[in-house]
């Protein structure tokens, strides 16, 4: 990558992000936006964040591998998932995901 | 300091000390990915939200052009319409370039923040003075996010090697982490089923990066069908009910 295509990916996601910001604080006296599509657009965020990481969980080496002995991002989400769910706070789940990655890959 | 802007400040440092470890992942994942520091600190400054610089960073390692980054956080941030439509009915007193000001603030933090803090105070809000509010709550989140991300990258140099697969995992870690809590009734659990089976199969089956954007869309399909069945079967059920 050269210093153009940075310097162009960080204005071009500084202008994309700012145009999902603004529209509905600035126009919402003039525009309604329908219910539905509200409704719809609410599911944006999780399915968005699971596309992220679906991919590197369950494929991390370009290929399919749903075996948690040799694909160890699958325990260490699992863990990951346990704590958030035991204490209700991010903080201590990544943390304890990131010691779970860190312990298997001594195994 | 103005008073509305040291509150909103103050009411959200507990959620500005939460975002410093994401800060600080952030910044090791650029380092990790050999992405220049000016980018790392220059996303942090003009883009100003967490995941999709995340999602940036490592779409750009991962040998996406500048431009398909740029339409995948698009999509990314879509949701951000929803929040600021959620509100701008508790701005009806604010003036259109107090908003557009307050537009660049606009994360999930200071949406949660502000938000409760709107709940609380009567209707109509008093505007300008709530305007304040939420760019003292953006403020400190934006110094706590900045700083956290350059000490990250900078730091980052002194991780030993051994770490690495724990680093490997934080963005996955922190994502889940974001993911888990939205998870709270049967159309979101099926929206994500969706968009994780899809992303899966796009990633393994699709050039480039636009198993993201498909899985979106599938999933976001999913969830709204769902929710639209429950909705009609519930006002059906309603007015069996009241017959």
């Amino acid at each position: 990558m050269t210093t153009w295509q940075y310097l162009i990916a960080l204005l071009g996601c500084a202008a994309a992000t700012y145009l999902t910001r603004a529209p509905a604080l600035l126009l919402s006296d003039r525009i309604r936006l329908p219910q539905r599509l509200l409704r719809f657009m609410g599911y944006i965020g999780p399915a968005v964040i699971t596309a992220l990481i679906a991919p590197s969980l369950f494929a991390p080496e370009g290929a399919l591998n749903l075996n948690p002995v040799t694909n160890l991002y699958l325990p260490a989400a699992l863990v990951t998932a346990v704590v958030f769910l035991l204490w209700k706070k991010p903080l201590p789940a990544i943390l304890a995901g990131m010691t779970a990655a860190f312990l298997l890959s001594l195994l | 300091m103005k008073r509305p802007l040291w509150e909103g400040f103050r009411d959200t440092i507990p959620l500005g000390i939460g975002v410093v470890l994401y800060g600080v992942v952030y910044g090791m994942l650029g380092r990790q990915g050999g992405v220049p520091f000016w980018f790392i600190l220059g996303m942090s400054l003009l883009v100003f939200a967490g995941s999709s610089q995340m999602a940036a960073v490592e779409l750009l390692v991962s040998g996406a052009g500048p431009l398909s980054t740029v339409l995948t956080i698009f999509v990314v941030n879509l949701r951000h319409v929803v929040m600021g439509a959620d509100l701008s009915r508790f701005l009806t007193g604010a003036k259109g370039r107090e908003r557009a000001v307050n537009a660049f603030f606009l994360t999930d933090e200071i949406y949660a923040v502000t938000y409760t803090h709107f709940r609380s105070s009567p209707l109509p809000s008093a505007g300008r003075r709530d305007m304040v509010y939420m760019r003292g709550s953006g403020l400190c989140i934006y110094s706590f996010w900045a700083l956290s991300g350059a000490a990250g990258y900078l730091g980052g140099q002194l991780v030993p090697p051994l770490l690495e697969p724990a680093l490997g995992f934080a963005m996955s870690a922190v994502f889940l982490a974001m993911l888990l809590p939205l998870i709270r009734d049967l159309p979101t659990l099926a929206s994500v089923l969706v968009s994780a089976v899809t992303a899966v199969a796009g990633y393994l089956w699709l050039p480039g990066k636009w198993y993201i954007l498909l899985a979106a869309l599938a999933g976001c399909l999913a969830g709204f069908l769902c929710g639209e069945w429950k909705l009609s079967h519930a006002s059906g059920r309603d007015k069996e009910a009241g017959r």
